[in-house]
């Protein structure tokens, strides 16, 4: 049976931006297999949204606490149901 | 602030990728780029991506000038001039105008980066000798400039009205003292090591490093000849040449 789906919508603050936070991101996404997207916020800040099972989620967000904690002050986690809109993980390269 | 630096990455995501990992574990403040992107390698569009996402500052290089309708490809050889139209015609729209907002030179309080020379920096001269390293020296703003192009990791260093150069892996910075630090390349070594070559400045200890990863050479090997590029590039990976 397949394993319920997850979505999280994670908001990174602190100096995570110009530093390889994105390429971060879709490297470890893509390592676990999980779908989504990451980009810059005017703010400053990097948002992070990415679907698939919760402990592969997880994983996600400790293996980038663990690359980039020296870049990360706060990580602002919401959860939901996934929609499955996704087939990749991607980067985006403009803010907004 | 602790300056990672990145040059001749040349399409080659393979060394890019092993090399920004090593990188990641430096606490890099901010990442610079001394050209040269493109050509050579399979993956040019991918390493645009990965520098874009660094918002890395990067000047350019003779092969992205090249690939993005700058300069003439009869500056080239026959090999390096069929790679040039490859990636001219695998490259999109959003690639090409990111190497063409690219400037020749650079300089903040910290740095200068050219990608050959200062003297005449359209020309992309090669930084092989003294006179060259003279002649940026007298140019610089700053007491420290990077420069790539040359795929030679190595610093010119004047101190005193002395002159060397010298291959070290890490360099204290002395008072009074400027250097042109060349880093190497990322994507194709030629100093006979194979390994991908790049450079952490820390402005606060002042010290300059020159530093080697491993990365997966027969991948970007196998790349080059099925994107069927000229086999030469696969062989000097392989050799560090």
């Amino acid at each position: 049976m397949k394993k319920m789906q997850s979505r999280a919508h994670i908001i990174y603050s602190g100096t995570v931006q110009g530093v390889g936070f994105r390429f971060t991101a879709e490297e470890v996404a893509n390592s676990l297999g999980l779908k989504g997207w990451v980009k810059n916020r005017p703010d400053g800040t990097v948002e992070v949204v990415i679907e698939g099972e919760k402990a592969d989620i997880d994983a996600f967000m400790n293996k980038v606490k663990k690359i980039m904690s020296r870049y990360i002050r706060s990580a602002m986690v919401s959860w939901d149901e996934a929609t499955g809109e996704f087939d990749f993980f991607s980067m985006k390269l403009y803010r907004g | 602030m602790r300056y990672g630096i990145v040059a001749d990455i040349h399409g080659n995501l393979e060394a890019l990728k092993s090399t920004l990992a090593a990188l990641l574990r430096e606490k890099i403040d901010r990442y610079f780029c001394l050209g040269d992107i493109v050509g050579y390698g399979a993956n040019p569009r991918e390493c645009i991506k990965i520098i874009r996402s660094l918002d890395a500052l990067a000047v350019c290089g003779n092969h992205d000038a090249a690939c993005a309708g700058l300069i003439e490809t009869n500056y080239f050889n026959n090999a390096a001039s069929k790679a040039i139209k490859w990636t001219k015609r695998n490259l999109k729209r959003e690639d090409v105008l990111f190497l063409k907002s690219a400037d020749l030179s650079y300089s903040n309080a910290h740095l200068t980066l050219v990608h050959g020379t200062l003297q005449d920096a359209a020309k992309f001269h090669y930084m092989t000798d003294n006179a060259a390293a003279l002649g940026t020296m007298e140019l610089m703003k700053t007491n420290i400039c990077f420069v790539g192009h040359t795929h030679i990791p190595g610093i010119f260093s004047l101190k005193n009205n002395r002159l060397r150069y010298f291959r070290e892996e890490k360099t204290k910075i002395s008072e009074g003292e400027k250097l042109v630090v060349n880093a190497g390349s990322v994507g194709q070594p030629r100093d006979r090591d194979t390994r991908s070559c790049y450079s952490v400045y820390d402005t606060d200890a002042g010290t300059v490093e020159l530093k080697r990863t491993v990365y997966d050479v027969k991948k970007a090997q196998k790349k080059i000849l099925e994107a069927g590029l000229p086999e030469s590039f696969a062989y000097r990976l392989g050799v560090g040449s």
